[in-house]
């Protein structure tokens, strides 16, 4: 298995001196893998605690308890600063691209960010960063244009075009698809499942969308209240749904499905 | 350029608007400058006719803004009855002790709070960053004049400084000892002003870091593992730097009016108790010139804010910010 995660727990203390200190638990008792190049979704309503678990499996919490284990390396207690190597083959892509890339920054400045910690120089990191442009389906000569002037989309484009500036093994997915349109969505969905093709990638997809990852997940994690409540294939969690929250999820896309449809007929 | 442009109608459109308010609100104002001389039975009521006409002052209230915008243009701002001499050498001799007083204070505060700011940002929640937030809470709460009066009492208390108050003397004392009388008897004042305005611009600068410090794209560059320092000049400073531009406009903006009341505590040579003893004394064509000069800088200083935002922050220039 690549990614492994075994009881994973994290808890956010509220309040603090002048109020009663409240404990929430975010997650606990997480467990789940996956292996080289497959996808696992984590599906679940907001609240539900699924961010957590992409914060503490890319590091950018320490878990409570629990072990997390990527390629056979022990990461869920690494200090800051052992943490710089492996950081390199971890990339997430945040919920919404356009404030996950600074808006002052051109899209070189963007993409190049991540290869800074790695020394590379110059006409380096320009060389990397023209072929990751070209991965994503973005011409290389408007590197120098502003992030401001790319489209939702197009700058959803380049925030993978980033991740992928490392090399990285495993991509945490945070609800990457909201606040595009379906064709967009459907566009990015198709790029991601070809450069999993492409280089061997791992995915991590955090969504509240089960029609749309049940098409790109091999396994889908249902969690509710900081717990996985059901987990198993794509295939079995939309046709045979157990648990109430699965069953919840599946009615709410529905509707939201036929919604669509009656848009669409009556335009 | 647009941007500019408009900005700059707006300001030009901005002071015409106080000059008639200023003109409209003084001839509103119960009592006028020669009503005590009315009350000599020495003067005569044609000679107070005289004088009345020989100021214009028995002119309808258009003729005489008329004439004030005359005078405007070439620089005088009026005559002042009670000085007998133009406005405009009165205020400036006073501005520029006030504008000596402001300046440092504005450097020294800027020079605190901007560090500061981002310092307790860095520390949110913890112990000295709780404790400020209550300090400057009591200290933006508490009006200036109190804090004014709070601090000159310490300091005449205990002594720790020789206070005088009356003008500036440049003659026959050397420049040292000159430069050595200015320095003690600016501390007050200059710590008065300090208290008051960082209490507020550290608030401020502490709100946008922190506020920057929770985007995506700085979480973002974290995952990274970019370093702190990198994080912080090249993502966190830059973005939280329109505020706090916005912010020093204000404090530019304050260079002339925000002293007025602690230049009278204090008894510091500035505009304060002038403008204080023109109000008194109705002399009005002075006050309307030390509300222009304020307005003046009120203006000026939101312009430069402007230009510095406009050349520190791309969506201004791009028009972005319009579109929303």
């Amino acid at each position: 298995m690549f990614l492994r995660v075994q009881g994973l727990s994290k808890r956010y203390v509220a309040g603090g001196r002048w109020h009663r200190r409240v404990h929430i638990a975010a997650a606990s008792e997480i467990d789940f893998e996956i292996g080289k190049g497959k996808t696992l979704a984590l599906l679940g309503a907001s609240g539900s605690g699924k961010s957590t678990v992409a914060r503490c499996v890319t590091r950018l919490e320490r878990p409570d308890a629990g072990n997390i284990w990527l390629g056979g390396l022990h990461i869920a207690q690494l200090s800051h600063r052992d943490l710089a190597s492996v950081r390199v083959s971890i990339q997430m892509i945040f919920q919404d691209a356009v404030t996950s890339i600074n808006p002052r920054f051109s899209a070189a400045e963007a993409i190049e960010e991540p290869l800074r910690i790695q020394g590379k120089n110059r006409s380096e990191r320009r060389s990397i960063a023209e072929g990751v442009m070209k991965e994503v389906a973005l011409s290389s000569a408007w590197l120098d244009r502003s992030v401001m002037e790319f489209s939702g989309g197009q700058r959803q484009r380049l925030a993978i075009a980033r991740a992928l500036t490392t090399q990285p093994k495993l991509l945490v997915l945070d609800e990457a698809f909201s606040g595009l349109d379906l064709s967009t969505q459907a566009q990015i969905a198709n790029l991601l499942l070809d450069l999993q093709a492409a280089h061997a990638l791992t995915y991590l997809l955090i969504s509240h969308d089960l029609m749309l990852v049940s098409n790109m997940a091999d396994v889908i994690a249902v969690m509710s209240h900081g717990r996985i409540v059901e987990q198993g294939s794509a295939q079995q969690i939309v046709t045979d749904p157990k648990h109430e929250e699965t069953r919840k999820l599946l009615s709410s896309t529905q509707a939201a499905l036929q919604l669509a449809r009656r848009a669409g007929a009556s335009a | 350029m647009r941007y500019l442009g408009r900005t700059l109608l707006r300001a030009i459109l901005l002071l015409a608007g106080v000059s008639i308010l200023c003109f409209l609100f003084t001839e509103m104002a119960p009592g006028k400058f020669f009503d005590e001389l009315r009350l000599n039975p020495q003067v005569s009521p044609e000679t107070i006719a005289n004088l009345r006409s020989r100021y214009g002052l028995d002119q309808p209230l258009a003729v005489r803004y008329g004439r004030w915008v005359r005078s405007a243009a070439h620089a005088d701002f009026g005559y002042s009855l009670a000085y007998n001499a133009p406005v405009a050498p009165l205020l400036w001799g006073r501005a520029r002790n006030t504008l000596l007083l402001t300046t440092t204070a504005m450097l020294l505060t800027w020079l605190i709070s901007l560090p500061l700011g981002v310092w307790l940002a860095a520390r949110r929640g913890r112990m000295l960053d709780q404790a400020f937030s209550i300090a400057s809470s009591f200290l933006v709460s508490i009006p200036e004049v109190v804090i004014a009066v709070a601090l000159l009492a310490i300091v005449v208390r205990w002594r720790l400084l020789p206070l005088s108050a009356g003008p500036l003397n440049t003659e026959g004392v050397s420049p040292w000892t000159h430069v050595q009388d200015l320095a003690t008897r600016m501390v007050l004042p200059v710590t008065i002003l300090v208290f008051v305005e960082s209490a507020i611009i550290v608030r401020h600068v502490r709100a946008s870091v922190l506020e920057v410090l929770e985007t995506p794209f700085v979480q973002a560059a974290r995952s990274f593992g970019i370093g702190q320092a990198r994080v912080l000049f090249r993502h966190v400073l830059p973005a939280a730097a329109s505020p706090a531009i916005s912010l020093f406009g204000f404090s530019l903006a304050g260079l002339v009016s925000g002293s007025l009341l602690t230049e009278v505590v204090c008894g510091w040579p500035g505009l304060g108790p002038l403008i204080l003893e023109a109000t008194l004394s109705r002399d009005f064509y002075l006050v309307i010139g030390g509300i222009m000069l304020s307005a003046l800088f009120m203006v000026g200083g939101n312009l430069i804010a402007d230009v510095m935002l406009l050349a520190a922050d791309p969506r201004i220039r791009t028009g972005a910010l319009d579109a929303h």
